[in-house]
């Protein structure tokens, strides 16, 4: 647990709000609604005594039992622009690599295009299913580590696939050869366009700060609640 | 309020109820916090209600528009989120208490209804 959270939760324990928050994390909640939920269970505690997980028992299904909305959920135009993203990436490595390679050989270097096509077409698959749906495919393995593990490795493998498969020789008409220096330098170019779509985009609030925020208080009322019995609310 | 001692219903009674009677109680004794429900719940009969079954109804009754919250901090304890019952809230459990009172009438004398029909003998 952070210093922060231990600081305005310290009756949890700190595994069991660990577990909380990952969980609220991977269901997509929002910083200010996990900050809520931790507080109330530390508001609880501290008036009853003893451990989370006795009076809220396990923490993923605490989380999962509250509902919060999920935040996280991508717009189309935020799945574009990670779409363009990982090509420009997938192609500035193809240019480096096709570029590093030909200066060792001392020839041209050989950009194949079909390689990079499926080198696209699996790295963004993957990528886009781990990046929309990770927070389900993330709760998966933490919820199945057997299944999960098994899939994490499967989907490694294709990656790595994906990525081996810019190396393979491509027929003829789909091979451009280009000067080793453009090759470099197409990549060096690619490379500080994403950088610098990083930097606006963050500018720009694109990528927002969603940490755990804690609500705001009042002071309490002089005159709270009405009639509650003053047994119960002691 | 007379606290009544403590006891165990089975889970799947208070399931039905469980609903019904915090709502009831927030609308009695509100603004409340959650601690304080689960002890007027406590004191009423119903029995010890965990926090991992309170609070996510709370938050249903939330989502429903059936309470407002409130953050609010004591003199020296911790930050307590408060619920209060909303208008539509109230309006809410005034129906379903109705229903529930006719419910609960007709599922006690199907239950007890041979225990009823010995003492009209």
């Amino acid at each position: 647990m952070t210093k922060e959270l231990s600081v305005r939760a310290p009756h949890v324990d700190a595994k069991w709000a660990n577990e909380f928050v990952v969980a609220l994390r991977l269901r997509g909640a929002s910083g200010a609604a996990i900050g809520a939920a931790l507080l109330e269970v530390e508001s609880h505690l501290a008036e009853q005594g003893g451990d989370a997980a006795t009076a809220f028992g396990d923490a993923g299904e605490y989380a999962a039992a509250l509902q919060l909305p999920n935040t996280q959920r991508w717009t189309t135009s935020q799945i574009a622009r990670l779409f363009m993203k990982i090509t420009l990436g997938i192609v500035a490595v193809t240019l480096l690599l096709a570029g590093l390679i030909a200066v060792w050989r001392g020839e041209l270097a050989q950009v194949a295009l079909i390689s990079i096509g499926v080198g696209l077409l699996v790295s963004v698959t993957a990528f886009a299913l781990l990046t929309v749906r990770g927070g389900a495919a993330l709760r998966y393995v933490a919820e199945h580590p057997v299944i999960g593990g098994i899939l994490v490795v499967t989907g490694a493998a294709v990656i790595s696939g994906g990525m081996l498969a810019l190396a393979i020789p491509a027929p003829e008409p789909f091979v451009v050869a280009i000067p080793p220096a453009f090759a470099i330098g197409g990549a060096v170019v690619l490379a500080a366009a994403l950088v610098a779509i990083a930097i606006a985009e963050r500018r720009r609030g694109a990528v927002p700060d969603d940490s755990i925020t804690f609500p705001p208080c009042r002071p309490e009322p002089a005159v709270t609640p009405r009639d509650t019995g003053n047994e119960a609310d002691s | 309020m007379a606290k009544e001692p403590s006891r165990e219903w089975p889970a799947q009674w208070l399931r039905g109820s469980l609903s019904l009677c915090a709502l009831r109680v927030i609308a009695d004794h509100g603004p409340l916090h959650g601690y304080a429900i689960t002890q007027l719940l406590e004191a009423a009969g119903v029995g010890m209600i965990g926090g991992g079954t309170l609070y996510p109804l709370l938050g249903r009754f939330e989502r429903d528009g059936l309470v407002t919250t409130d953050w609010v901090t004591g003199e020296n304890g911790p930050a307590k989120k408060v619920y209060t019952i909303t208008p539509g809230g109230t309006e809410q459990l005034e129906a379903d208490a109705a229903r529930w009172v006719e419910f609960s009438a007709i599922t006690t004398r199907v239950i007890a209804g041979s225990q009823v029909e010995d003492r009209h003998d």
